[in-house]
């Protein structure tokens, strides 16, 4: 049974006097995989994998040593199948360049399940030997499946030397054969890679299926090619590549070169394509495009207003963003309210502030909440200062619209206003200020609206402040506050 | 501190009158209308959904899609064909005939298919997001985003390339009992957040079952997909919350990829850390009794301490929060939970709905609440967690450059090796 492990513990015994594992512990866990019980088998795999992760700890600093057993114990006949299963999956996380090379062999092996369990094993191993396993492999193979992984284990791989087997994959008669060769030449990318696919390029006819594929490999091989990246944005037919190419041309190109490409893709009727520009042109202000939305946004597209709108706050002058946003907060489609709305958040002027009360008193509870959302967070400097003139104005409507404001934009020591609200004749402002209340008062406020509630010159104002200071306390919650509500009572 | 808060959402009293203030009921959902338009709405104008594994979790997003006036659902697929069949009864029943497919890469390819729904189980949803985003396809994809960090890179830079929206299923960020703890973490309610405990729960340990005859109405070759073969079992392939699949590591990353990837999520958005991560992984029993992970500046995240029955609790010097599901929220002090943001404070994106989230994504092309990169990066948490279990042993972490240090066998388990011809489409 241990066989195969002696020489390996002898030399490992001799060279690592503290080695944490040894040839027969191996041995013994090997042979637990012919267990008929699946539980011990699966304990058996739990204690392999822990054998062997503890023994190429950081610290030990015997990793190659521990790949050399493992490597013996995969090459044994004595080693049951299920066991060399196991044991090639913890050499994809343990074995060297050494260990690939032993194992190339086991590429071609008869029983499909090694052969497989070695591709796998041996792709984790970046290395020239395991890429030059996968070559040879390559060529052996006749079986698509395997053709297909090979290929994709050597993209993996990044060695520039499998660049011409690849490259021989992609006039394979089989489709797929080819876009894996595709792939690969892609992943491992640099010049020569792009020399090649530019080459297939080239020789693609114009029909071909086989076109796109290799335009999207140019992309992925050449993520910083200006001059190639500019090429398929401008020949390829497919709206997905030219899409790709274009963000890709957006981080790429020089800056002189954005507005023409941007300009162009303004036209586009694909709408993926359209809306990337759309973006571009607003973060690099493209005057063409400010210029138009300025004039009649109204003549875009539903679908790319919106993108203008969740880009609001990138476009300038802000007096042409407070103006497009304006010209749509009324819009008949809802979508675009709702984004009309939010974007007046991302504008800080008085214009877009008080559009915003307007929609908080708006029929329409979502666009109340996406203004509320929005007064939240607007950095409108005068923000604060319009609201509590707006407590105190003799507007009802003014009133009603700041202490819906207030419920997501607080104002510091604002409960005697609202008390005083409270105490009132303005019956709409009265109802506004309990909800503001109830959703604001701090227990200091509370203790205020409880003091004005003992001292309330008639028994309805007591009640009512009474009222709305029991509903403050059960929000609240805590004894503190029940305790101030139970002396009222 | 008395009872857990019910509080009632400042919305629902803007939305409706006063009675409405006073009445709790369930939490406001938005309506779906807020993301369509006024009326009827044009067939061309509706997104063209797709939906990929029909299982447990698939059901919510199949009736979402179904109900939505600015949706089509147009598609299902499943290499479980009695599951396939089920669902579309179920659009059927309702009204709409989707065509079905066996295989996603023919669903992914089909022109008029504006997105996708990736809902199964993990070893999946790499391949599936990335082949849609390639296809042009905007994506929903179930939590953990992915089975490795290396699949989150790829799926990050697929959806740069092609400027696709992708929203993760951890939709705990659009629950506003999350946000509100996440927002007064973030701008300092509870002064120095310096424990997070989550409770995530332990799966039973996986086995290795027997192997039993591939059903007919099942493709289990393509089940499996990329993950190395194991013979199959019904309880291999089974979805159940409690077990099944999510129990073995092939598919997924046991507990610390289910419940942990929502919570982790939410600790990740409440420290203001969604663009970089934790720096320590360490397992359960190397350093105690619990698995935890702490940040560069030593916030420390514990799995399954004592949570005090909330599903996350945040330890600040200056307080605490509790917080779960069906609004659970407690605080201490207790009138943390009634504070409301300043406008010069931090205030988090906020959703309501977060299907209806991604739809708005689709329609501004504006980052969706959880997006791609978030969902990234919450996924390695999961990752690293479960590597460093697997391992027995403590990871370093470097969040800016993304590479376990000084753990090469660590290292490649960064990524996983795929079964021939399942390759992840790039």
């Amino acid at each position: 049974m241990i066989k195969f492990f002696l020489p390996i513990l002898i030399v490992a015994s001799l060279a690592l006097p503290s080695f944490a594992l040894d040839s027969a512990a191996l041995s013994d866990v090997a042979a637990k995989f012919k267990n008929p019980s699946t539980d011990e088998q699966y304990a058996a795999r739990i204690e392999l994998d822990r054998l062997i992760d503890k023994a190429t700890a950081p610290s030990t600093g015997i990793t190659a040593a521990v790949s050399d057993l493992v490597v013996s114990a995969i090459q044994s006949a004595d080693t049951p199948l299920e066991a060399k299963k196991y044991l090639l999956r913890a050499l994809g996380r343990i074995g060297d360049g050494k260990a690939a090379t032993a194992l190339a062999p086991l590429l071609t092996h008869a029983d499909p399940l090694l052969k497989e369990e070695s591709r796998t094993a041996l792709e984790s191993i970046r290395d020239p030997a395991a890429a030059s396993a996968f070559e040879e492999a390559l060529v052996k193979t006749q079986n698509k499946r395997e053709k297909i992984a090979f290929a994709n284990s050597l993209g993996l791989q990044k060695s520039a030397s499998s660049l011409p087997a690849l490259n021989s994959l992609v006039t394979n008669r089989d489709l797929e054969i080819a876009k894996a060769g595709l792939r690969a030449i892609a992943a491992i990318g640099g010049a020569s890679a792009t020399e090649m696919l530019l080459k297939s390029h080239a020789g693609a006819s114009d029909g071909s299926v086989m076109r796109p594929e290799i335009e999207k490999a140019i992309l992925l091989a050449t993520p910083k090619d200006a001059k190639s990246t500019l090429q398929i944005y401008q020949i390829s037919k497919s709206d997905t590549i030219k899409t790709a190419a274009f963000i890709a041309l957006m981080k790429i190109t020089p800056a002189d070169a954005k507005p023409a490409i941007i300009e162009g893709a303004l036209t586009s009727t694909d709408d993926s394509l359209r809306q990337e520009a759309i973006a571009a042109g607003i973060r690099l202000a493209l005057p063409s495009l400010t210029a138009s939305l300025a004039q009649d946004i109204s003549k875009m597209p539903t679908v790319d207003r919106l993108i203008v709108l969740s880009n609001i706050q990138l476009l300038k002058p802000t007096e042409t963003a407070e103006k497009i946003t304006l010209s749509l907060i009324n819009s008949a489609d809802e979508a675009e309210r709702i984004a009309a709305i939010s974007a007046l958040g991302q504008i800080p002027t008085q214009a877009s502030f008080n559009a915003l009360l307007q929609a908080l008193g708006a029929r329409e509870p979502w666009a109340n909440q996406a203004a509320s959302a929005a007064i939240a967070t607007v950095k409108y400097p005068d923000a604060e200062a319009t609201l509590l003139a707006m407590l105190k104005s003799a507007s009802s409507l003014d009133k009603v619209l700041a202490l819906k404001a207030i419920v997501t934009r607080p104002l510091p020591e604002i409960s005697s206003v609202l008390i005083a609200i409270l105490k009132g004749t303005d019956e709409a402002a009265a109802k506004e200020a309990v909800k503001s209340l109830y959703f604001t008062a701090s227990l200091d406020d509370l203790r205020a609206l409880c003091a004005e509630a003992s001292s309330a010159p008639d028994a309805d104002l007591k009640k009512s402040l009474t009222a709305t200071a029991a509903r403050i306390a059960s929000r609240m919650n805590t004894e503190e506050a029940a305790a101030l509500v139970k002396s009222l009572q | 501190m008395k009872n857990s808060s019910n509080f009632a959402s400042r919305r629902e009293v803007l939305k409706g009158g006063l009675a409405s203030a006073f009445t709790f009921a369930a939490p406001m959902i938005l309506s779906s209308r807020v993301l369509g338009r006024a009326g009827e709405i044009g067939p061309n104008s509706r997104i063209n959904i797709g939906i990929v594994g029909n299982g447990l979790i698939s059901e919510g997003h199949r009736g979402f899609c179904l109900t939505q006036n600015n949706v089509q659902l147009i598609a299902l697929c499943d290499v479980d064909k009695n599951k396939l069949v089920l669902a579309m009864a179920d659009a059927k029943s309702k009204g709409i005939n989707c065509d079905a497919y066996n295989d996603s890469r023919e669903l992914c390819a089909r022109a008029d298919l504006d997105a996708v729904m990736v809902t199964t189980p993990d070893h999946w949803h790499a391949a599936i997001a990335i082949d849609a985003m390639r296809h042009g396809k905007d994506v929903y994809v179930e939590k953990p985003m992915t089975l490795t960090i290396a699949e989150g890179m790829a799926m990050c830079a697929t959806a740069e390339r092609h400027g696709r929206m992708v929203q993760v299923g951890s939709q705990q960020r659009s629950n506003h009992s999350f946000r509100k703890a996440a927002e007064l973490v973030r701008n300092g309610y509870i002064g120095n957040v310096h424990t997070a405990v989550c409770r995530i729960g332990e799966f039973i340990e996986p086995t290795q079952f027997s192997e039993e005859p591939v059903p007919e109405y099942l493709n289990y070759d393509r089940w499996l997909g990329p993950v190395a073969w194991e013979p199959y079992n019904e309880q291999r392939v089974r979805g159940d919350y409690n077990g099944g699949w999510r129990r073995f590591w092939e598919f997924g990353s046991r507990k610390n990829g289910d419940w942990g990837a929502h919570h982790f999520d939410i600790v990740q958005w409440a420290l203001g850390m969604d663009e970089s991560g934790p720096e320590l992984f360490v397992p359960k029993g190397f350093d105690g009794p619990h698995q935890y992970h702490t940040y560069a500046n030593g916030t420390k995240v514990i799995r399954d301490g004592d949570t005090k029955e909330a599903m996350i609790r945040f330890i600040g010097d200056k307080g605490e929060i509790l917080v779960g599901r069906e609004d659970k929220f407690e605080t201490t002090p207790s009138n943390l939970k009634d504070i409301i943001l300043k406008s010069s404070d931090t205030h988090l994106y906020d959703s309501y709905d977060h299907r209806g989230d991604w739809l708005n994504s689709i329609k501004t092309r504006k980052p969706s609440i959880c997006h791609v990169g978030i969902g990234h990066r919450t996924g390695t948490i999961c990752q690293l967690s479960g590597i460093a279990e697997r391992l027995a042993r403590p990871l370093k972490w470097d969040p800016i450059t993304q590479q376990i240090i000084g753990d090469p066998v660590a290292t490649r388990m960064m990524e996983r090796p795929r079964r021939a011809g399942y390759e992840l489409p790039i």
